[in-house]
């Protein structure tokens, strides 16, 4: 029987229909609360889709990842609480956009981006899966480092204010990555004999208390009773014309980095996210209203993110190595079922390929309709009284955060993470660029030394991937800060002095909006 | 923690009622004042499990495959508890502070033997091991179109220029199978450190590496495809998922590396309940559901008694004190 | 912790009424400054004693930084690229960063920071009293169990919000406490 149709045909099981209904509804609860990730409902639901029959399991298990990369942009948007990492770039804009009460307008693009961004990576997956994994195995530390580099530039960007404060909140979550143990030696840095700290400080812990804890306490501190009005109140749902065609290049931008960034084994959609906003940021005409509530902003950083879930699904079945830590846990069920993922799964069991992508496309645009109706609903939310809110957010984002390792350690590393947060904030430091640090640096070391080990010194240049990209990172520093120095140098011309909010290393242009969340 | 707390709770109020029940009956009994200290009575409430990875793993589906064996057995519910984080130490700290009372049990991994060697604060001597239930040996393996079509080519390639060799992290034990590797064989040979085993053999796969260590359930479908060669298998046994691949002993080289696992508690354990568990886990650990669960990821259904067990946790550790730099 | 004070802040409207909680009316987890409203300004002011303090601070850091790098004890000495070549890289770059801020700090006006708002009636207060009951639930979950601390938690949290009446300090805490039990300790399995 011809594959395709056979492949299709698994899927009128009466039991895949359920199994995606369910994997929608685990998905998106998980995505949308702070600290729960796709991964650890992934690996919860294989304790029981095992005794399914792999199209049925397989079912669960894909929709769960897929729904849940919608539901966590959720509170991403409305509280500036990241639900899992791939949703960290999306505060960016969509935070600042709810705040400016295009709450609704912000969550539409976000769901209508994510799924044009997976719907792109799946047709890439079904086209091509075999020779762009392939391509993806090129990827050594020689090149990892080349592109994790270029990734840092990224700080340059997300540093709205002040390039110096941005880079110094880096270097913070460069220096808190290095606790724990070398990644090549295992020897213990700034561990001070605690046990606990060896492996490191918590990311996801991190992320929920520098993003959400801190603007919580942020609201806590600066409540003004007599400016309060309900967000939802404010607003369109939809997207306008012009809106549309605007977002156009931001889409095409952010879906191509995010498709290349998730081949590349070891770099996933919370990387994706921020290159793509970044990359966005470069090609945009209106790159000052980055970081205010930009459309493009959460256009480039959603899709991105998105974009990486065919990628991660074309190294983890071409080539039989995980793509990201859902896939890691799907293969071994799928192992299990009797499915071994690798090259010859696509000469050997073409209709379960279709199954699975089929099974991606409806997930996405079941998840995508989720989403668009309930839209009013999540936004509601809002509208309930003040200390109903900050409860239920300072409790949620607790209990989740310990779930992630089931220690009360992990908490407290939350909580001090959000009390730093909040000085930050107050100070004027970016949290963009700690996560930033937080995610790149011990990418970059430990590759850099990985490469050191193998070929020496002159295997970081001899590639001409890693050559290539080390030459773009060169640009991508210089490029603005001549830009910055120029602008400056005009806008003293033209002032003659300095306004209160002049300081060098400023960008003038960027300044002009007194809205920059500083993030 | 909590949970244990809890069950605590739970387990006193069970036997507090039944001695109720059976003192009502004109039996005596003086047992109700802790959780479970006679044979006969043990288990009476949830047994704890603690996996010291996250869930989707090895060791997680080991220990979920072994609880579910263990439930029919004792008659009672295992509940799993993931505690990941610091190569593990958290979870095994955590089992040594329980108290020795049957209800906390837990996976004991390769790794148990190993942190004290890394500078953690896990002692062998904090357990009672219960028995082993698996082992899932080491391949040394090279990109298919690598020049070396066995050990000996390698090891014979690398007096010449050291030969890298990919593994799944510092510390791990692959890296410590490299350095044995190194050791027995006098090879020049250069253990290049990833963040886990997929990283590793795809750096192998790419040929950015001319060589990986890596267990072998990572690499079978990888050798299967044509893309990587097992040069050996680090077992005194052929595989039965790699029947052409020769033993390391086969070659010549007397090594023995892999994953193993079994179930251990915090030490102290009362002679009867230590007993009970002992021998729930021996009939879990041969029964054919658990093997045909974690065998398609490679591992071999192996099961040693408490004593075999802990005299081989103790040579293991030995071995890796040597290996790994002994402080 | 580097307190931001507020020298040219404006009172709100509630301040003199009540110096403690405020309840709003309809209430909403975000307000802004940017869209027309009839209240006063409460956007932060410029304050270059506090940059100074946090460049100072910074630099702080990145000098300890370097110590502690150095520090770090290694199995095998190897020199070139070690585990201390990383750690100390970054505290010199981070040191360096801190002090040109501490120069700009002291000789350019200071940073802008109109995205801020101004301490709002009894801000201090609710943070301070959120981070200890914070503290305070961490340490009695360990204590008497999930179910128990969380109530209280809840219920002294919305209390400190602003939050009166039963269905509120009961009823709230209880629902909250029950979902969040049934999704983590029964569906999710995680031993709560």
């Amino acid at each position: 029987m011809n594959p395709i149709v056979e492949g299709l045909e698994s899927l009128l099981d009466p039991v895949v229909g359920l199994g995606l209904l369910l994997g929608l509804l685990l998905g998106m609860l998980v995505g949308a609360f702070p600290g729960i990730t796709a991964t650890m409902a992934v690996a919860l639901a294989s304790g029981f889709t095992l005794t399914l029959e792999p199209v049925q399991g397989l079912a669960v298990l894909l929709t769960i990842y897929v729904a849940a990369n919608f539901g966590d942009r959720v509170p991403s948007i409305l509280v500036n609480t990241p639900g899992t990492p791939a949703s960290i770039a999306t505060t960016l804009d969509g935070y600042p956009m709810a705040k400016q009460g295009r709450a609704g307008l912000a969550l539409v693009i976000s769901a209508m981006a994510s799924a044009i961004g997976i719907l792109a990576s799946m047709i890439l997956f079904t086209a091509a899966a075999i020779p762009i994994a392939r391509l993806a195995l090129q990827f050594g530390p020689s090149e990892m480092f080349a592109l994790v580099v270029f990734g840092l530039t990224v700080m340059i960007s997300i540093s709205s204010k002040s390039i110096l404060k941005g880079v110094l909140a880096g270097a913070l979550g460069l220096a808190l990555a290095t606790i724990g143990r070398d990644p090549i030696t295992g020897d213990q840095r700034f561990t001070f004999g605690f046990d606990a700290l060896s492996g490191g400080l918590d990311f996801i812990a991190i992320i929920i208390g520098l993003f959400g804890i801190a603007e919580l306490f942020d609201q806590l501190l600066t409540h003004h009773a007599a400016k309060v009005r309900p967000i939802s109140s404010l607003g369109r749902w939809w997207p306008t014309k012009a809106e549309y065609r605007q977002s156009g290049r931001a889409l095409g931008v952010g879906t191509a980095t995010g498709l290349v960034v998730g081949v590349i084994p070891a770099a996933g959609g919370d990387i994706a996210g921020l290159i793509g906003w970044d990359r966005a940021k470069r090609v945009s005409k209106n790159p000052e209203a980055f970081g205010t509530g930009s459309i493009e902003g959460v256009t480039a950083s959603d899709s991105a993110s998105s974009a990486t879930l065919g990628g991660s699904l074309t190294t983890t079945m071409a080539l039989g190595i995980p793509g990201d830590s859902v896939m890691a846990v799907m293969i071994g069920s799928m192992i299990i079922w009797g499915i071994q993922p690798g090259p010859s799964l696509f000469a050997n069991r073409p209709e379960l390929v279709v199954s699975i992508t089929a099974i991606m496309v409806i997930a996405t645009l079941a998840s995508l309709l989720i989403s668009l109706v309930r839209m009013k609903g999540m936004v509601k939310l809002l509208d309930v009284p003040v200390h109903y809110l900050w409860a239920t957010i300072l409790m949620f984002c607790i209990v989740g955060t310990y779930a992630t390792t089931n220690n009360i350690i992990t908490v407290v590393v939350m909580l001090v993470a959000g009390v730093v947060g909040l000085i930050l904030k107050r100070t004027g430091f970016p949290a963009g660029p700690v996560v930033l640090g937080l995610l790149l640096g011990p990418l970059a070391e430990s590759n850099l030394r990985r490469a050191l080990l193998i070929d020496g010194p002159v295997g970081l240049v001899s590639s001409p991937i890693s050559a290539v990209l080390l030459a773009l990172a060169v640009f991508a520093i210089a490029l603005p800060l001549v830009g910055r120095a120029r602008a400056a140098r005009r806008a003293r011309r033209s002032d003659g002095d300095d306004g209160p909010a002049e300081h060098p290393g400023d960008d003038s242009s960027l300044r002009s909006t007194t809205t920059s969340k500083g993030l | 923690m909590l949970s244990s707390r809890n069950n605590v709770v739970r387990a006193l109020t069970v036997t507090a009622t039944a001695a109720l029940v059976i003192a009502g009956l004109g039996a005596c009994s003086s047992d109700a004042d802790g959780g479970g200290g006679d044979a006969s009575s043990f288990p009476e409430g949830d047994i704890n499990f603690i996996v010291q990875a996250a869930a989707g793993g090895g060791s997680d589906l080991t220990s979920r495959a072994l609880s579910a064996e263990l439930e029919g057995i004792l008659g009672t519910s295992i509940v799993v508890e993931n505690r990941p984080g610091a190569s593990g130490s958290t979870a095994m700290q955590y089992v040594a502070d329980q108290e020795a009372d049957g209800y906390t049990i837990g996976f004991a991994p390769v790794e148990v033997s190993m942190l004290e060697h890394l500078g953690f604060d896990v002692l062998p001597e904090n357990y009672d091991f219960l028995g082993q239930v698996m082992f899932s040996p080491g391949v040394i393996a090279v990109p298919a179109d690598s020049p070396y079509d066995s050990l000996d080519d390698l090891v014979e390639a690398s007096q010449d220029e050291a030969i890298t060799v990919a593994n799944a992290g510092a510390g791990s034990i692959w890296e410590a199978a490299t350095l044995g590797l190194a050791e027995e064989s006098g090879a020049d040979l250069t253990p290049v450190p990833f963040d886990g085993g997929a990283p590793a053999v795809a750096a192998a796969l790419g040929g950015q590496v001319d060589a990986v260590v890596a267990g072998a359930g990572e690499t079978v479908q990888a050798n299967a495809d044509g893309t990587l060669k097992i040069l050996a298998l680090f077992n005194d046994e052929v595989h039965p998922m790699l029947e052409d691949v020769p033993t390391a002993e086969s070659e010549g080289y007397d090594l023995m590396f892999g994953g193993w696992g079994g179930i251990y508690a915090p030490t102290g354990l009362p002679d009867d309940v230590k007993q009970a568990l002992s021998d729930a886990i021996a009939e879990a650990a041969e029964s054919d559901s658990f093997s045909d669960a974690i065998t398609p990821s490679g591992a071999l259904p192996t099961y040693k008694t408490p004593e075999e067990f802990t005299s081989f946790v103790e040579s293991e550790s030995e071995r890796f004190a040597g290996l790994l730099g002994g402080n | 912790m580097p307190t931001p004070d507020e020298p040219t802040r404006v009172p709100s409207v509630e301040e003199g009424l009540e110096s403690g909680i405020d309840t709003p009316p309809g209430g909403a987890y975000l307000y802004t400054a940017s869209i027309g409203t009839d209240a006063p300004d409460t956007t932060a002011q410029p304050n270059r004693t506090m940059e100074i303090v946090v460049a100072a601070v910074g630099l702080a850091v990145g000098l300890a930084g370097i110590l502690l790098a150095q520090g770090i004890e290694l199995r095998a000495e190897t020199g070139g690229i070690d585990p201390r070549w990383w750690p100390t890289v970054l505290s010199i770059g981070s040191a360096a960063l801190a002090a040109a801020l501490l120069v700009a700090a002291l000789v350019r006006p200071p940073f802008d920071r109109s995205d801020l708002e101004t301490v709002g009636a009894g801000g201090w207060r609710r943070l301070l009293l959120a981070t200890v009951i914070g503290a305070a639930y961490v340490a009695g979950w360990q204590l008497v169990g999930y179910l128990g601390a969380t109530v209280v938690f809840l219920a002294l949290l919305v209390w400190v919000f602003g939050g009166r009446g039963w269905k509120t300090i009961v009823l709230f805490p209880v629902i909250t406490t029950g979902f969040t039990y049934l999704l983590f300790h029964t569906l999710l399995k995680v031993p709560l």
